[in-house]
Order: structure tokens, then sequence, then C-alpha cells
């Protein structure tokens, strides 16, 4: 806990800029309208008291369709049941209610849904839809950025239901749905001074993912620093490692590295 | 009876270049970002209007500077839209117009092309080179001067009207 604090205060210094295009959660600003990005996202995912590796592989197409609304569908592939397969894939929106924008801030709501499918087996009573459960989730998102700082909260209801393949929910009806709440630090390192569109941005991230049951009671809580690194005002790369902080729920593999690969190219229609 | 048409031709030609007012530029200030990608988003999207011919961004300052094609008609509202597409707001907006001998009254419309705008600080002038005139309507403005604004209808600019103050 100690070293959490020592993280924020080197993350935050007084002067700061900002960046909120978070690995792990979206934040309540939307993407431009007729604007395509392409992602790939890979994890690389340690399975707990085995010797095994989780490789997890997610192409992702996103759009911006008005100024409020954006949506994007992803496929999830993953190696988990020994051979590598794709296992299904999930559908998100998220609209923008609330704006509030002044030069170099803002202060953004947004509503957000995903529903998913997955046909793998059931193997942890962590709800997770990006490549594990079959479900649907929806939440709030906000937003605010304050120069090169950004952070941002969001709180969801997640609902897993039976797989497919007729693979069940083996937990219970009780134990399937759960409240996600996340907090996300975001700041611009380089550069100092922004001169033209070319110029290498790095942004240094700090995620916290958590998880509590509602039938049971039983939480999670992970930490997930992330490098990025935006080339051109077009291309992006992320490297980040999620990290357990204290869970009391079953879980197979909760730390591992994730990379993400991402272009987005704009007016496209 | 010739020289009565002559003189009423020139008259009306007269009348015609006093009121022919040409926009020149448009500078707009954004506001809601900080990152070049999204400044980058705001610089493709005013590269697709029709009428526009360069855009110029200052991306320290989040500034645009736009000039447009010869002959064409610049939609003020177009350009404002266009911002608020890519993700954010306006909260500066002037134009660079060429007047030429064009007589400014509180509140009376000068037309320009589609745009017509309505001078709202004061004194009756008349307005002769270029002149940088700024745009005081709702999104056209920081959110917070929107709220207090007198000028605040979006439908007046849907329509073409544009409060503005020298």
């Amino acid at each position: 806990m100690k070293n959490f604090f020592f993280l924020l205060l080197i993350l935050i210094p007084p002067l700061v800029w900002s960046q909120e295009l978070y690995s792990l959660t979206e934040p309540a600003s939307n993407r431009a309208v007729g604007s395509i990005g392409f992602r790939i996202d890979h994890s690389i995912m340690d399975e707990l008291n085995t010797s095994k590796i989780n490789y997890h592989l997610i192409p992702e197409v996103m759009a911006g369709v008005s100024k409020k609304l954006m949506i994007s569908g992803n496929v999830f592939f993953s190696n988990r049941s020994d051979v590598f397969k794709y296992e299904g894939g999930s559908l998100y929106a998220k609209y923008r209610f609330f704006s509030n924008d002044a030069i170099q801030r803002h202060f953004r709501m947004a509503a957000f849904g995903r529903l998913s499918y997955n046909n793998s087996d059931i193997h942890q009573e962590e709800i997770a839809l990006n490549g594990h459960n079959t479900g649907m989730e929806w939440g709030i998102v906000a937003t605010q950025l304050l120069r090169k700082l950004a952070l941002s909260t969001s709180i969801s209801y997640v609902k897993a239901t039976d797989n497919g393949r007729n693979n069940k929910f083996i937990y219970g009806h009780d134990y399937s749905k759960a409240i996600n709440y996340t907090f996300s630090i975001g700041k611009l390192m380089l550069p100092k001074e922004y001169k033209d569109y070319k110029q290498t941005n790095l942004n240094l991230m700090v995620e916290f993912l958590g998880q509590v049951n509602s039938g049971s009671g039983d939480y999670y809580m992970d930490i997930a620093p992330v490098v990025q690194v935006i080339v051109s005002s077009q291309v992006r790369f992320d490297l980040g490692y999620r990290k357990e902080l204290k869970s009391t729920l079953l879980r197979t593999a909760p730390n591992g590295f994730f990379v993400r690969l991402e272009y987005i190219f704009f007016n496209v229609f | 009876m010739n020289t009565m048409k002559n003189i009423l031709l020139v008259t009306a030609f007269l009348i015609a270049a006093a009121t022919k007012a040409q926009v020149t530029k448009v500078y707009i200030q954004a506001s809601g970002l900080t990152c070049s990608m999204c400044s980058n988003a705001i610089y493709k999207a005013l590269k697709t209007i029709d009428f526009v011919d360069r855009v110029d961004a200052n991306v320290k300052h989040y500034t645009f500077e736009v000039t447009f094609k010869a002959n064409t008609e610049v939609d003020f509202n177009k350009i404002k839209n266009k911002v608020e597409d890519a993700g954010f707001s306006v909260s500066g907006f002037s134009a660079s117009i060429y007047f030429n001998n064009t007589l400014v009254k509180e509140n009376q419309e000068i037309k320009i092309g589609n745009a017509r705008l309505l001078f709202v600080n004061g004194k009756d002038q008349t307005l002769n080179g270029e002149i940088k005139v700024r745009f005081v309507d709702r999104g056209f403005v920081p959110a917070k001067e929107s709220r207090n604004s007198r000028h605040s209808s979006p439908t007046a600019t849907e329509a073409g009207i544009y409060h503005v103050t020298i």
C-alpha cells in the first residue's frame, strides 16, 4: 500500500498534462466521427499453480458513429484450453451524455454496455467478459482531463450467463452477478511541448480494476501499470502488466503482460 | 435615357460592391483536448470540408487557421460542427473578413454569402479592409460564456445568423 501511494506521487507532479487512452478501460470521451480504429490486443497470462501460459489474442474494430456514440466489436482467440482457437466475441457501445470542455481540460461522462459471447469452459469465479464469459455489462464512466493528467473512474454491473457449447456457469445463479469498478490515471510524459503531429508521445498510466461478486461478496483488486507510445498521432503501442493485489475470488491466471497495437484511420465514412 | 440607365447601373454596381465582404480566414481555438492525436483528429476533420483550402494547426495551442477556396461560400456552422464531430469543442472562433466601405449598425444584418452577421457591440461604423470579427454565439465561445450569453441560439446559427463583435 505504501508503494502504491509512492507510485501515485511520482505520477502526479504539480505541473502535469494528460492522456486518457487507457489500456484496460475506456474513457468517457469518444472517437472522432467517421474514424475507424483497428487494434490487436495480446495478453500473456501466467496460469496459477501450473507452468502454463495463457495467450489471448483479441482483434478489435472501433468506429465513431456520431460525436456522442461509438461502437466496437472484437473477436476472442486463446490457447487456454490447450489448443489455440476461436472462443467468441463481443459488441460494445458507449454514449457520451455529458461534456464540459475548456482549454486543455474537460469533464465528461458516458454510459456504456457490452454483450459478450464465449464458447470456452467456465474455469473461474471471476466474471470476465473480455475473453472468458458469455454475458452482459453496463455502466457509467467519468473522465477528468487536467492538462497532462487524465483521471477516469467507472462503475458497471456485470451478469454472466452460460457459455456456448453447453459450458454451464457452474457457480450458480446467485454468483453470476458482480459490480466492476475502476480507477485510471494517465499522464503525458513526452513531448514536453507539442510542436507537430509527428512527435512521438509517451504516456504512463496506472489502472486499478476491481470486482465484487454481489452473491458471494468475494472480490479482487488488480493494478496495471502501462507504458504507451503514440507515433505520428495515429499509431499506438501499449505495454503493460496486470497484477493481482488482493483476491478472494477463484481466478485462473490473473497476472501477466499485455500488448496493444492500434491504428486509426480518420474520415473513413 | 441612356445616361439614366448608366447611372442606375453604376449605382447598382457601387451598392453591390459596398456590401460585398469576403471571408479570408477563420481562426479556431479548440478545447477539451491535450493530446496530439486529438488535435490531429480535428485537423483531419477540418480538411474534409469542401470549401476549405488549407488548415494550419498550431499543435501547441490547439488553434487552427483555416483558409478557403476561391469563390466558395463559407459555412461557419459546418466548421464548428466538424470540431465537435472530432470529439471536442470550439471555445474561440474569429473570422478575418475583407470589408469594402460597409456600414455596420447595431443589430442590422450584414450578408456575407449565405451567412448573416449581426454586430452586437455598439457603435455604428463603416468598415474598410481586413477586419477580424469574433463570433459570440453558443458553441463558438467557451461553455461558461455560452451559458451567460444573450446570443445563445443554436437555431439561429443553424439558419446562418451569427452574432459577432469587432
